[in-house]
């Protein structure tokens, strides 16, 4: 039997959760660097710094892990199509169509976008847009040159005139100097070897310069001047170094004015920028290309995943129909669906699961219905099995069933009569014919019931009490036949009748044998010493006639007494050949007889009751001896013999043998040819044997005298 | 699960590759000597290196680009200083900042790469008696877009065998 489905479930919830939760962490971690990089694609400056590759790095894996996922998902629901599990072409159906359904859109978006990046790069360098940047660059250049020649020129013109005021006082004629100008300046003069030797400044903007390097102040000793741009304090300025004749170098630092310092560092600042994109201009593709395919690969593989996924879940709950529908129809009615939504699907579960507890209950019903049945079947084969009646069930024209004591009556094998046909049963088994032809003729006047008579022909002789009746509540005449030996029913009215007699004559006679015996000893005891010599005589012989014959009685009734006591109790294990032996061994030492014993060394054990079976013996033995011819020492002989089932003792004499016309009425109380003895020893040898489920049989032995063979069985 | 075996396979082949491209041989770049200036506890450098025409183009280009120096005395922790070269479109100069001064001015490209065969850079460490030096070229400073590719193209691979320094009287 298939696992229910819940249990499935249960087993591969954890791995599925696993299988699902992992693509869906390694979609979040797609979209995720996918944002990142998008936002960080064009900056020069970039946020992400150091982890800009690790999260290519991590994006490929996570595109990785999602095309495993796919191509995973694939395989399970190949590997589902193949094996031809119930729902996988609905679901490989419905995901290809899904799939369709968003693939293309998906690969249209995406090839698109990315032909607008790679034109919106492009339109960032137009040639419009390049020859505005230049011109704007070559403008700022052309301030900046200006700006230079300007402040190269008034250096130069206040190199000179310091070298004028290097005659008297340096540090106030630079002073003077700067009074002089109205734009912001910083004067510094140095001797030959770079030592500060006057300064002087109109503006706060400018703390303490640095001084000349030695290589500077090399190349101004050469040239006469040198200029350059400084970025000093934030400050764009030209440093000036002219060369002061007598005295050494003058420093010059002009800062560039406020207003257009800012103006010409955003311009500077667009330069660069612009520079870079132009240097970037295939790098920037490559990089809006790598993360719009990280997005459509993204977007790709979920709609895949999605649509395995999502036609998977929604066939689950068809497929898990179609597999428990299976198992009903297989006669696997204990199956329950879980019921996971509450759409037609989930009423189709619940009506479904409906459906199979119904079943199951009348399973399980249907089921008990037929063991309750088979066991009263088998109750009721047993019974007809032990029935000593014979027992057939016929309808119209053939037998149905027939017991075996039905087979042993009519002298032939049960099993030949079952479903044998009523007319064939006639021509096949001509000693029961007129039973069979009885049958056929009532059953087909349709009569209720009946009963009958039925003498078997041929012999022996047997004589048949045959009952029947029409069964009820059957749409086919079906009939049920019970006949039994009339000789047995006799032979059992006898012997109840016998038992009651036997019981009547115990309470009745035994009661005043007692007394009668006590009176006439105590008259003997009385009157004999007392009366006359001829008197005495004749009163003491009839004494003794009394007490002889009560004794005589009382034999009789405690022979009646033993065969009218109720059948033996418990029967219990025991060896038959040691029970012989003891039996044996009373008579041998007595000297009644001969004794030739054929009981074997081995126990013989059989299931029975001592003392009855002892009786049984004692009257055996005690028939044998009284069997045997006057004036010679009777010789009995004993036989066990063990078969499979039963036992068989045999005792024999060597008599006149059986009188004629013996049979099994010679077994039945007071038959007997004896003078003398109380006609009850071989029918109390039979009741023993009865009781004990065996039998007893008489027969002429060879060579003379009679055997009489006691079957018992051993269970 | 099965299935999956294979896969990872792949994988970590795949990342094995990409591992072994960004391993490729630097550019010819060394440091000749290095010594150890105790009055101004500065290392001072002389060194050998070229700019492949890629870094040339992105420096005329206004791409800053930096150098790593790896400063590992025998005595205290690892050390990094950074020099950076760019370009001033407007001004058309370029700049050398070392760390510590006022950044150098250059007209010419010529002179900013003159400048850089002897370097001296600042460390902050109480007399280290010796240790070892290294350099390379800081993909992860440049632009964003340039990164992916200075991964795999060798011409943005810039990384010189560490030198050792002893300290002078």
């Amino acid at each position: 039997m298939s696992a229910p489905p819940l249990r499935r479930l249960a087993k591969t919830g954890r791995q599925r959760w696993w299988w699902v939760g992992l693509p869906i962490a390694a979609s979040l971690l797609l979209l995720l660097a996918a944002l990142w990089l998008a936002a960080d694609a064009e900056s020069a400056t970039s946020q992400i710094g150091s982890a800009y590759v690790g999260l290519f790095v991590i994006a490929a894996i996570a595109v990785l892990v999602l095309v495993g996922a796919v191509i995973d998902e694939a395989w399970r629901l190949g590997q589902r199509w193949r094996a031809g599990r119930p729902g996988s072409r609905l679901n490989l159906r419905l995901a290809v169509l899904i799939a369709l359904l968003a693939i293309p859109p998906t690969l249209l978006v995406s090839g698109f976008a990315m032909r607008f990046v790679e034109v919106g790069i492009d339109s960032w360098f137009r040639a419009d847009v390049e020859a505005s940047q230049a011109a704007a660059e070559a403008l700022g250049r052309d301030v900046l040159r200006s700006f230079e020649r300007r402040a190269r020129d008034r250096s130069n013109a206040l190199a000179k005139r310091a070298a004028l005021a290097a005659g008297g006082d340096l540090q106030a004629g630079l002073d003077a100097l700067v009074d002089g100008i109205d734009e912001p300046l910083y004067l510094t003069v140095y001797d030959d070897n770079g030592v500060l030797l006057a300064l002087a400044f109109n503006s706060s903007s400018i703390v303490l310069p640095k001084a000349p390097s030695e290589a500077e102040r090399l190349q101004v000793r050469q040239a006469g001047q040198l200029g350059k741009s400084e970025r000093i304090q934030d400050t764009l300025a030209w440093r000036v170094l002219d060369r002061v004749p007598g005295v050494g170098l003058l420093q010059a630092i002009f800062p560039l004015p406020v207003d257009l310092t800012p103006r010409l560092e955003i311009l500077e600042r667009t330069a660069v920028d612009y520079a870079q994109l132009r240097f970037q201009r295939r790098a920037l593709k490559l990089s809006f290309v790598l993360i719009l395919g990280l997005v459509s690969l993204l977007a790709l593989l979920g709609a895949l995943y999605t649509a395995l996924m999502a036609s998977a879940r929604l066939i689950q709950p068809i497929s898990d129909l179609a597999t428990a529908t299976g198992d009903i129809a297989a006669g696997r009615y204990d199956q329950h669906l879980p019921v996971s939504s509450q759409d037609e699907l989930g009423f189709l579960t619940t009506s479904f699961n409906r459906m199979a507890s119904a079943l199951h209950t009348a399973d399980a019903r249907e089921r008990a219905s037929r063991a309750e049945i088979e066991l009263h079947r088998t109750h009721l084969q047993a019974v007809l099995e032990r029935l000593s009646a014979g027992v057939l069930s016929f309808d119209g024209e053939r037998i149905l069933t027939a017991n075996p004591a039905a087979g042993a009556l009519l002298d032939l094998a049960a099993d030949a009569l079952i479903d044998c046909p009523i007319a064939a049963a006639v021509a096949q088994f001509p000693r029961a014919a007129a039973l069979f032809a009885g049958l056929s003729a009532h059953a087909a006047r349709a009569e209720p019931q009946w009963r009958e008579e039925i003498i078997l022909a041929g012999e022996p002789k047997r004589v048949l009490l045959l009952r029947a009746v029409r069964l009820p509540g059957t749409a086919l005449a079906r009939y049920v036949a019970v006949f039994d030996d009339a000789e047995v029913l006799a032979h059992a009215q006898r012997e109840a009748a016998w038992a009651e007699v036997a019981r009547r004559l115990a309470h009745e006679i035994k009661n005043p044998l007692t007394p009668i015996q006590l009176a006439a000893e105590r008259l003997r005891h009385k009157y004999l010493g007392k009366m006359a010599a001829a008197d005495a005589e004749v009163l003491d012989r009839a004494t003794h006639t009394i007490v002889a014959q009560v004794d005589a009685l009382k034999n009789i009734v405690n022979a009646f007494a033993d065969y009218a006591r109720p059948p033996l109790g418990e029967r219990r294990p025991l060896d038959l050949a040691l029970l012989c032996n003891e039996v044996l061994d009373l008579y041998e030492h007595s000297g009644q007889c001969l004794i030739e014993r054929e009981l074997g060394s081995a126990p013989v054990s059989i299931l029975g009751n001592r003392d009855r079976l002892r009786q049984a013996l004692v009257n055996l033995l005690t028939n044998a001896i009284e069997a045997g011819q006057a004036g010679t020492l009777p010789r009995i002989a004993l036989r066990l013999t063990e078969h499979t089932d039963a036992v068989e003792l045999a005792v024999r004499d060597h008599g006149l043998g059986l009188p004629a016309g013996f049979d099994d009425r010679w077994f039945e109380p007071y038959t007997t040819t004896k003078t003398k003895g109380t006609g009850l020893g071989l029918a109390m040898v039979r009741k023993i044997a009865e009781e004990h489920g065996g039998s007893v049989h008489g027969e002429n032995a060879d060579g003379g005298g009679a055997r009489f063979v006691l079957v018992l069985p051993k269970r | 699960m099965a299935f999956f075996t294979p896969c990872w396979s792949a994988i970590l082949v795949s990342l094995a590759v990409v591992g072994c491209a960004g391993s490729a041989d630097p550019n010819p770049a060394r440091i000749d000597a290095a010594a150890w200036h105790s009055a101004s506890s500065s290392l001072d450098l002389t060194l050998a290196l070229t700019f492949s025409p890629t870094m040339l183009a992105a420096l005329d280009h206004g791409i800053p680009l930096t150098l790593d120096f790896r400063i590992d005395p025998a005595h205290g922790p690892r050390q990094h200083q950074r020099v950076s070269l760019r370009f001033l479109p407007l001004l058309r100069r370029y700049e050398l900042d070392s760390g510590g001064n006022p950044a150098q001015s250059f007209a010419s490209r010529l002179q900013l790469l003159s400048a850089l065969d002897r370097l001296r850079l600042p460390v902050a460490a109480a007399q280290p008696v010796a240790g070892r030096v290294s350099f390379r070229l800081d993909t992860q400073a440049l632009p964003a877009p340039l990164r992916l590719p200075a991964l795999f193209d060798r011409d943005w691979h810039l990384q010189s065998a560490a030198t050792a320094w002893t300290a002078l009287p």
